[in-house]
């Protein structure tokens, strides 16, 4: 373990620090995913070291502060979803929540679009990010804050 | 809890090869499993997790969910209409129940 952390680059510090938030998680005795290097870890385990694009991907946010209990967001990936060439899943992350996993979508030509509107919980204000897969193997990703004046009742 | 009722919201009208939004919503709680009842007992999670449309069959759009997904999921998605056809959406929540409803699509 502490092999894995000093190679994220954490001084001493943070690794002690990240240790005790797996100590807590554990005490609670509930069910938490525990990440070793948080959102980015995961995020990263989707992108699995391709090269994303940084433009193919749209990500509607709401303009003004919302409530985190429910944060209308509106994903639309740039693909002409035909057979040869489509979104094959589009996975969508908060950052800043304990789970930084929200949803991934999964997609067939007969979609006609890569295009979804969900409501997600946010704990606090942070980044959403969202990663597209495509089905000739490159990936996208984009990455926008939303502001949040109520955070999520429930901690996620 | 009521039992959960998925709402179903189409174009009024399309033709053949359009893609259309079908917008969608459940009736959930989304029990995210981290909240505590009055006596300080961990509420059991349950949460619909996965969601998936198929239009005569097919497979359209499916998805995963995690307990970040809002109370009531809702979800709009895309169809590309390439004819009549039944298009029929499943919900599954985490006490292993399911949730069905279905549109008959008839393109102008």
């Amino acid at each position: 373990m502490s092999r894995q952390i000093t190679a994220h680059g954490m001084s001493r510090r943070q690794a002690l620090r990240a240790l005790a938030v797996v100590g807590v998680a554990v005490a609670a005795g509930t069910p938490v995913r525990v990440h070793a290097a948080g959102a980015d870890g995961v995020i990263g385990a989707v992108v699995g070291g391709r090269q994303p694009d940084a433009g193919r991907i749209a990500l509607g946010l709401p303009a003004d502060p919302a409530n985190g209990n429910t944060v209308p967001v509106e994903v639309a990936v740039d693909s002409p979803m035909s057979a040869d060439h489509h979104v094959t899943a589009l996975h969508l992350f908060a950052d800043g929540n304990r789970a930084p996993e929200v949803a991934v979508f999964h997609f067939s030509p007969r979609a006609g679009q890569a295009r979804v509107e969900t409501r997600v919980r946010l704990v606090k204000s942070q980044d959403i990010v969202a990663v597209a897969e495509f089905s000739d193997g490159s990936v996208a990703l984009t990455r926008r804050r939303v502001e949040v004046s109520t955070d999520a009742s429930c901690d996620i | 809890m009521a039992d959960p009722t998925p709402r179903v919201k189409l174009p009024r009208s399309f033709a053949v090869g359009e893609v259309i939004e079908v917008k969608t919503m459940i009736t959930h709680p989304m029990e995210s499993g981290r909240r505590k009842d009055p006596e300080g007992n961990t509420i059991r999670r349950n949460i619909i997790h996965r969601f998936s449309a198929t239009f005569n069959g097919a497979p359209v759009v499916a998805a995963d969910w995690a307990p970040a997904i809002a109370a009531n999921p809702f979800l709009a998605f895309h169809l590309k209409v390439d004819g009549p056809g039944e298009l029929l959406m499943t919900w599954e929540d985490d006490s292993g129940q399911t949730y069905q409803t279905s549109r008959t699509l008839t393109p102008a």
